[in-house]
């Protein structure tokens, strides 16, 4: 049992992914498979990732320099919600007079 | 989800390949999940997109539709995972620099961040986005008998864990399909769908029949006399024994097709065939009177079957 894929179960998983088109992905550093004894192996992440491509180079057609920007924004702004989700619970565990205070900033701010 | 494909897409039913392709990627840009990771109803609308354009991009299947032989809901595509789903697992690799960095003042990010999100909401929502992820799915293979997957049937895998899951294999199942069992994959996080259960279905071959698409193929022994006079045989077939005519001077390697009695696949109206190819045996221990009539036959019948064989071979 594993919740690895191989290169040719990715790209069944992945069924408009062409094997040519992995590699180029591969080797633009867009996906970053683990490197294994014999040959790559790819998360369920890389495969969500992989239908993101996909999704923008097939059906909005960005060109690979367009990708490459597109996808570093994307995950900058993953980066960012997450950043924001760890201050919100942080802030969720102050006391309540802190939280008060930072309420009524907000709301001068 | 809209059952029609062209409402989905606000489209009339008259419009144009281009302006199809249009209208799916303004709605991509507005409702793709990865391009708006804080909207809850991105997935919903985005999947309905996307079976829409599935279904009205192939000129065939749109005719079909039009002509009321598909529904909208044909062409729905299975399950998937959005990236953004992943984005906060511990371990991911795409992961890039924190805002948190080791010289950044930490009350200045702080500011920062609460002047942003004071503008658009209260302070009651802080802390309510709690992270939540579908599960991951789980894969298997599943070694199949030829005639179960063939047929269908049902079967019953034993996960690593002692627990039983019910397989459902469809009729005309081909070997490396893979199964989808929703929501039989390894457990949600924080409230999230549990994944999926993906099962590779490896189908053992038969001694007698082989699978070429629909179609059965069987090669059939028959005797020399079937094979210069013709005659009514008996064939195995997937779904029991029939009748079947060799015509006269049937020789071997010739192809006999039983209409109909090949692999019907789940979804599909019409059957496949099975291919009967014929195969001449002569008798292990052939008896006195054959030779004797052969031993006549050759001296007075010329007859080369090589002859275009020969010729081709020199050219």
């Amino acid at each position: 049992m594993t919740d690895f894929f191989s290169e040719d179960e990715v790209v069944i998983t992945v069924a408009r992914l062409t094997r040519v088109q992995l590699v180029r992905f591969v080797e633009a550093e867009f996906i970053k498979p683990q490197r294994h004894t014999d040959g790559y192996v790819f998360r369920p992440i890389d495969i969500a990732r992989l239908e993101l491509l996909c999704d923008l180079s097939q059906d909005l057609d960005l060109d690979e320099i367009a990708l490459g920007i597109v996808i570093s924004l994307i995950d900058q702004l993953n980066a960012a919600r997450q950043d924001l989700a760890a201050v919100a619970r942080v802030i969720d565990g102050l006391p309540a007079d802190l939280r008060n205070r930072i309420d009524t900033t907000l709301k001068q701010g | 989800m809209p059952n029609d494909p062209y409402e989905a897409l606000g489209l009339p039913k008259s419009a144009t390949a281009d302006a199809i392709k249009k209208a799916y990627r303004k709605l991509v840009r507005t409702s793709h999940p990865d391009l708006h990771p804080d909207d809850a109803g991105a997935e919903a609308r985005f999947k309905a997109i996307a079976a829409a354009y599935a279904l009205l991009k192939d000129p065939e299947t749109r005719a079909r539709f039009d002509a009321g032989e598909i529904d909208g809901l044909g062409a729905e595509r299975p399950q998937r995972q959005y990236y953004r789903d992943f984005a906060h697992a511990p371990d991911n690799a795409y992961q890039q620099g924190h805002g948190f960095g080791a010289n950044a003042d930490p009350a200045d990010i702080f500011a920062e961040i609460l002047r942003n999100r004071g503008g658009t909401r209260g302070a009651d929502d802080f802390g309510t986005r709690d992270f939540q992820a579908a599960g991951a799915d789980a894969r298997y293979t599943l070694e199949v008998p030829f005639l179960d997957a063939v047929r269908g049937s049902e079967t019953k895998i034993t996960l690593p864990d002692g627990q039983s899951l019910a397989v459902k294999i469809p009729r005309g199942t081909e070997d490396g399909q893979t199964l989808r069992l929703r929501g039989k994959g390894r457990p949600g996080f924080g409230g999230g769908p549990p994944g999926d259960a993906l099962i590779t279905v490896m189908v053992r071959p038969h001694p007698v029949f082989r699978r070429e698409g629909d179609d059965i193929l069987l090669t059939l022994p028959i005797t020399i006399d079937e094979a210069v006079l013709g005659g009514k045989v008996t064939a195995p077939t997937i779904d029991g024994p029939v009748g079947l005519t060799v015509p006269p001077g049937a020789s071997t390697g010739r192809v006999l097709r039983l209409r109909g009695r090949g692999v019907a696949r789940a979804g599909r109206k019409t059957k496949g065939d099975q291919k009967v190819e014929l195969k001449v045996v002569v008798p292990p221990e052939p008896d006195e009177s054959l030779r004797e009539f052969l031993s006549e036959w050759r001296k007075n019948h010329r007859f080369d079957p090589r002859v275009d064989l020969m010729k081709g071979a020199e050219t």
